[in-house]
């Protein structure tokens, strides 16, 4: 698969960097479960407290994201398949608008934030028409508002709260 | 025989109006999501999960299961008239499928994946409910040492069916424990990796996670992407097969569906790996295997009906033993799990009707859309040509109320998309997600099987290997990745998950 695939792609990279981003992400993860755990009273094997297992866990976590690593540093690379260049502009919309939509829900209510959320993130798509997404978001918005809250009873406000109405 | 009044309390089950309509409306659903290029029977389920919460377990899991095999049955249309698998296990269907429908027999193809789909889940249906009592009574019988190793065995084998690295893929499994321990700890009521967040004292949820991680980092990958779809520009027509073509077709169908039947039991196993073993068999054994990928029936017909059958089987051990061995049986787990049922050989006698009527929904489920999906073939072909730009924001706004809807809290939308983050990561790093989700679903019994061990055996780690079935289940987890190190099997492993690749998954 190696040999196939970096003929395909014509060119070779000092470092797998995939490997060692991986290896890193699971030292990362390893070695936070590994302060943490220890928090949490550890018990012996016969009485494992709750931190025992995820001791367990972390250890092997922390110990394969090395080996990750430092196979990354021998192995050549394998070429790049995803090779689309990252689309920040797209990433922070699509995440944004659900950070959003959170936020939004309980005070602008369930009509007003969908609407929000879908003209939002439509501009993510390098294809972004404006009154295209006007007219989705308003068709989207009222679809989901009937579907949810008439539909299926979902306790969920359609409306924006006043300021002082408590909830 | 004790199988047929069982069945019989399965269709009762099943006959009522009501579920009868969540099946149709699984099938229906999961059908118009799985016809959607890249969207396969994991996003589907992860998409949709939230609108079964409502419904009582038993339509729940009917309605679910509906959406399972709608989505895979949706999965080869785009295959065929597309030529962009909706979903792994249809890659192979790609090959044929399409070269068949770029022949102007776009309607045979797609009837002979229906016929045989049918076929093969008949079949795979019977397996089930005549393999579902013994297993079951012989699980009742292990011990939390053998349901330890068990796990262990289960977890390891979908590491065959993740691509790439296997470092990787144990890495996954590992991060997906991990993710499980978050949250109160039930044997002490610990609260652990919480950080003072209420909302995370009961752990994270299973939703978030799975439409996080399936979901929204798919939408984020596929944003990144030029959309390229070259949607057949011809009439369909000619939904019956000649004589000829079943003469050719129902042999391999019989080969794809006992092929599919004993793939899906195994750990790892299920539809993806079903379907391409059914494709290579059936190439090897043709007598001209060159007239595969040109639009040769057969190659329809074997992988079709195997990843169909593959599909039910793979309930099998989910049902029996507790233990999902793919990620849509994760899925179905952690379902059955939001529904108070924990999954294992009591859901048999603690819940027969929901156990039977389950079954015997796959099978109606299957007659449904054999019976609505040829006419209704026009419909999924318009789906398709929704632009993906108004496809996505509507997926997004649905994902996130249907987040909100299950535990009526903000908290969720966030923390699905910091998941949501993470997935898309995980996505440029290469990454599979699949056995991070086994691991989640898996971690909280494993940790409360190995402490009941450790407790019996008062902190000798060897019942774990004097036990015999236990032991068992440990060397054959030792075997699997043997076998994933020697190079010939690591060769061939890596070719099929390349040409999965290049066939632009």
């Amino acid at each position: 698969m190696l040999q196939g695939k970096i003929k395909s792609f014509g060119k070779m990279r000092p470092k797998n960097t995939k490997d060692l981003g991986s290896g890193l992400l699971f030292v990362g993860f390893g070695l936070a479960g590994l302060l943490l755990s220890p928090g949490y009273r550890m018990g012996t094997a016969a009485g494992m407290g709750p931190g025992y297992f995820p001791f367990l866990v972390s250890l092997g976590l922390a110990g394969l994201g090395a080996a990750l690593c430092v196979r990354s540093l021998c192995r050549p690379s394998l070429p790049i398949i995803h090779g689309h260049p990252v689309q920040y502009r797209s990433l922070f919309l699509v995440l944004g608008t659900l950070f959003l939509f959170g936020l939004s829900l309980k005070p602008l209510g369930l009509l007003l934030s969908s609407f929000l959320l879908v003209l939002i993130s439509s501009a993510a798509h390098r294809e972004w028409r404006l009154l295209e997404s006007l007219l989705a978001a308003l068709v989207l918005s009222v679809l989901v508002t009937a579907l949810f809250v008439y539909g299926l009873g979902m306790p969920l406000g359609v409306w924006p709260q006043l300021p002082g109405e408590a909830n | 025989m004790d199988l047929l009044g069982n069945l019989a309390l399965g269709f009762q089950t099943v006959a009522s109006p009501a579920n009868l309509f969540y099946c149709l409306l699984g099938a229906l659903i999961g059908t118009l999501i799985g016809v959607l290029p890249g969207i396969g029977p994991v996003q589907t389920l992860a998409i949709l999960l939230p609108t079964t919460f409502a419904l009582p377990p038993v339509s729940a899991l009917i309605m679910l299961a509906g959406i399972y095999y709608g989505a895979q049955y949706g999965g080869s249309t785009t295959s065929i008239l597309v030529n962009l698998p909706g979903e792994a296990s249809s890659v192979v269907t790609c090959l044929d499928g399409y070269q068949m429908a770029r022949q102007g027999r776009a309607g045979a193809a797609l009837a002979v994946s229906a016929w045989g789909s049918f076929l093969a889940g008949c079949f795979a249906t019977l397996v089930l409910a005549l393999l579902a009592l013994p297993l079951a009574e012989l699980a009742v019988g292990f011990g939390p040492a053998e349901y330890f190793s068990l796990m262990v065995f289960g977890l390891l084998g979908s590491v065959v069916l993740a691509s790439g690295s296997v470092l990787k893929a144990v890495g996954m499994i590992l991060l997906g424990l991990l993710l499980g321990m978050v949250g109160t700890d039930i044997t002490s009521g610990t609260q652990r990796f919480c950080f003072h967040v209420p909302e995370l004292a009961d752990g994270i949820g299973f939703v978030s996670l799975a439409m996080g991680l399936f979901g929204i980092s798919q939408i984020l990958a596929t944003l990144e992407k030029e959309e390229k779809r070259e949607l057949l520009k011809q009439k369909l027509a000619g939904f019956w097969l000649t004589w000829k073509d079943i003469k050719e077709a129902l042999p391999a169908v019989l080969r794809g569906t006992l092929c599919g039947s004993l793939l899906g039991i195994l750990p790892g196993g299920g539809a993806i790996l079903g379907s391409f073993t059914a494709y290579m068999l059936e190439k090897k054994s043709s007598k001209e295997p060159e007239s595969f990928g040109k639009g040769n029936i057969r190659g329809v017909a074997a992988p079709e009906s195997a990843n169909n059958a593959a599909a039910q089987t793979s309930f099998v051990p989910l049902l029996t033993l507790g233990i999902p061995p793919n990620v849509v049986l994760a899925m179905m787990a952690g379902a059955m799990m939001i529904h108070g049922i924990q999954p294992g050989p009591r859901v048999i006698s603690s819940n027969p009707a929901l156990f039977w009527g389950v079954i015997v929904s796959m099978w109606v489920g299957n007659l449904m859309l054999l019976v609505l999906n040829l006419p209704l073939i026009g419909i999924w072909v318009r789906v398709l040509s929704v632009p993906y730009r108004l496809l996505y924001p509507a997926i997004l706004l649905f994902c996130s109320v249907g987040i909100y809807a299950v535990n009526n809290n903000t908290f969720d939308v966030g923390l699905t998309a910091l998941l949501g983050l993470l997935g898309y990561v995980f996505l440029r790093l290469e990454c599979e997600p699949a056995p991070l989700i086994l691991g989640f679903v898996l971690g909280p019994m494993m940790e409360e099987n190995l402490r009941r061990a450790m407790l019996i055996s008062r902190g000798d780690p060897s019942i774990l290997f004097t036990r015999p079935l236990s032991l068992a289940f440990l060397l054959s987890a030792a075997a699997l990745l043997l076998l994933l190190a020697l190079p010939a099997l690591r060769k061939s492993r890596d070719k099929a998950f390349e040409s999965r690749e290049e066939e632009g998954l």
